[in-house]
């Protein structure tokens, strides 16, 4: 068991390493010059040698990524090209918002979109079935900024009931709660959409299996089959895709903090590259991929328990 | 052996199961009787696709609908229209009075419950027992079935036996409740040859053991032989052949039952019946029809080397060419006596 555990955190860190090295290259041969950027139209000539110097960017190409890569290893993920702040303060600052936003929306759509799902598969072709389908195209085919724009005109402009931009103070829940809602709703109904539609699709193909005619065909009634043989089953497949959801999760909150004015890694991510912050890109992405690793991670744990099937030496 | 002329615990009557499909109706089984007697096993034999799966199926009114429904004829169970109980009554039927085993032994039981709790759905659902109760009966059960070490095989998962272990459970499941009637599905097809042999022996042996009527269904003549008391040759959704095993083997009256036993590789009974016929019909020629569009008269007459004007024209009824043997061709009185 924790033998697969190390070797999933080392694939993880292999990923990563790929991953910022591709980055790390791409992004200086693409983009080139983030001088520029950062001062504007106010920039001279000296003035723009001055400050290469004083972030290493005139060193070369080679020497630039080892120092990156060593200052990695030692935890420091070098600091912003706009502000000169440690990157990696600036992203734990954001962290806590972008971690609610996804729990919450992965937590709503997992609620709402399990028992749909059952509900559509159970009742397949029905009036019901139909509804929630339409339900759940819409779900996946509105982008994440309609969504979100969709819940501020009804609950802000309509109800005036939630704070539209901004993200609250992270030491006072009730107030962090309230900046949530909306946001934490918008990715809930995606993800709602997307775990209804997989979740109808196990239920479906679980209920076409060969035990489950043995289960009929040894009197049980059609309750007993769903609850005993085919929800803890579905949850196996569907734990597995909600790890893959993660990915989802990601693209969408960067739009919904953005839609929201919401601090998080996302809208940090947006800043960055519109400024050609090298650095912020970077560490970044180091995060999204450790949250990637580390969901996939807890699938893997999450499988021991529900799957007898699989059992780690 | 049983009593053969025991009287009858499952009549099969005119049975119509058809399926809509997208090619068109398929009248997977069209006509259907058959009768089940105390204590018999009957043997059911055909090519893949001539509805064998789907009268068992009937029978048990386990046909998934849509695309399947039962449009017609009776099953009496003890003399009760089983096609007249509501679905809870029928439910009461299922893996109590009448149980099944499935030809996929790797896919029917469930994959994430242990083989005991599989097993001791059934008992607490029909014999009320309680948790406790039924995990004992569970392990014999699994002792009855030969399983080593039940004690400890009845708390692992089915990814944890071979195919014939699997099946063994199976079979354990469906005796469990003391059935009346056992339907057994091509249980061995899915199996290598030789775990085929052991599972053979283990039914024949419960079977005489504890009297249970049996449907035995296979495609396999040599598994009738050695295990049936009396045969049902089914072709295209219809009985052509019913007869006991001795008699069939001895004289098959229609062409396609001689065909089946032609094509048997080792058994001595066939190639008296079938001897001048072996080198020709190693197979069966021609292709197992398409349901879709059956011809007017006999289904077979396609491949059949008898086939006259007639035989296209008109369909062939069962009717008894022998005491206690029956055949659906019109040239089967011509065929007996030659065969005698
Ligand atoms: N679920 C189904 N949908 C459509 N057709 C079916 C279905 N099940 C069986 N059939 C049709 O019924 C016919 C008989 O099938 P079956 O009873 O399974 O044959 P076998 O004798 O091999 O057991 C086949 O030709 C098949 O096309
Ligand atoms: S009825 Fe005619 S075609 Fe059909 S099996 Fe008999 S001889 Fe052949
Ligand atoms: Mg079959």
């Amino acid at each position: 068991m924790s033998r697969v555990i190390v070797a999933r955190i080392v694939f993880m860190l292999a990923a990563i390493f790929v991953v910022l090295t591709a980055l790390f290259f791409g992004i200086r041969l693409g983009v080139g010059d983030p001088t520029i950027a950062i001062q504007g139209t106010y920039a001279t000539a000296e003035s723009m040698q001055a400050l290469r110097e004083a972030l290493g960017l005139d060193k070369p190409l080679w020497e630039q990524y080892l120092i990156y890569m060593a200052g990695l290893l030692r935890g420091d993920l070098g600091v912003s090209l706009q502000n000169g702040q440690p990157v990696l303060t600036q992203i734990l600052a954001v962290v806590p918002y972008t971690l609610d936003l996804t729990v919450v929306g992965l937590l709503i759509g997992v609620v709402l979109g399990v028992p749909l799902g059952f509900v559509a598969a159970v009742r397949r072709n029905t009036k019901l079935d139909h509804v929630i389908r339409v339900m759940t195209l819409s779900g996946v085919s509105v982008p994440p900024f309609i969504m979100g724009y969709f819940l501020i005109i009804i609950f802000v402009i309509g109800l005036g009931l939630f704070p539209v931009a901004g993200g609250g103070e992270l030491d006072e829940p009730l107030s962090r709660m309230r900046y949530l809602f909306l946001p934490g709703l918008s990715l809930g109904l995606i993800m709602t959409s997307y775990i209804t539609r997989l979740a109808r699709t196990t239920v479906l193909e679980i209920l076409s299996k060969d035990f489950i005619r043995t289960a009929k065909a040894k009197g049980l009634d059609q309750r007993t089959i769903l609850v005993h043989h085919v929800l803890r089953l579905s949850l196996v497949t569907i734990v597995t895709l909600v790890g893959l959801y993660a990915t989802i999760t990601i693209g969408s909150s960067v739009v919904i903090e953005t839609v929201f004015s919401r601090p998080g890694v996302g809208r940090l991510i947006v800043g960055a590259v519109a400024q050609s912050d090298y650095m912020v890109v970077q560490g970044t992405i180091i995060f999204y991929a450790a949250f990637v690793g580390i969901v996939n991670l807890l699938v893997d744990l999450t499988y021991t328990i529900i799957d007898p099937r699989i059992r780690y030496e | 052996m049983s009593d053969i002329s025991a009287a009858p615990i499952l009549e099969v009557e005119n049975l119509r199961t058809h399926f809509t499909t997208r090619a068109g109706l398929v009248p997977a089984v069209d006509g259907v009787s058959c009768t089940l007697r105390r204590g018999e096993v009957l043997g059911v034999v055909g090519e893949s696709g001539c509805g064998k799966s789907v009268t068992a199926l009937s029978i048990l009114r386990l046909i998934p609908d849509p695309p399947g429904r039962i449009v017609g004829g009776e099953i009496r169970f003890r003399g009760t229209n089983l096609l007249d109980l509501t679905e809870e009554q029928m439910r009461s039927i299922r893996g109590n009075e009448i149980s099944m085993i499935f030809q996929e032994p790797m896919t029917s039981l469930h994959p994430i419950m242990t083989i005991g709790s599989q097993l001791t759905e059934t008992l607490m659902l029909h014999r009320g027992l309680s948790a406790s109760g039924a995990w004992d009966r569970a392990v014999e059960m699994l002792r009855l079935v030969r399983i080593p070490e039940p004690e400890r095989r009845v708390s692992e998962y089915p990814h944890q036996m071979s195919g014939g272990m699997r099946q063994r459970v199976m079979i354990a499941m469906a005796l469990s409740c003391d059935p009346k009637i056992l339907i057994a599905d091509e249980p061995t097809t899915a199996l290598d040859v030789t775990i085929q042999a052991q599972i053979l022996t283990l039914m024949r042996e419960l079977q005489e053991k504890l009297g249970t009527a049996t449907m035995l269904i296979t495609h396999d003549m040599g598994v009738v032989a050695e295990t049936a008391h009396r045969v049902a040759v089914m072709y295209a959704g219809k009985i052509v052949e019913e007869a006991s095993v001795q008699d069939l083997f001895a004289a098959p009256c229609h062409p396609y039952t001689r065909g089946l036993l032609a094509s048997i590789p080792r058994l001595e009974a066939s190639s008296v019946a079938a001897g001048a016929e072996r080198a020709r019909l190693k197979e069966i020629p021609g292709l197992v029809p398409s349901l879709v569009n059956l011809p007017r008269g006999c289904a077979f007459a396609p491949r059949c080397t008898y086939a006259s004007e007639r035989c296209r024209r008109e369909q062939p009824v069962l009717e008894a060419i022998r005491p206690d043997h029956r055949t659906a061709c019109w040239e089967a009185s011509q065929l007996a006596t030659e065969a005698a």
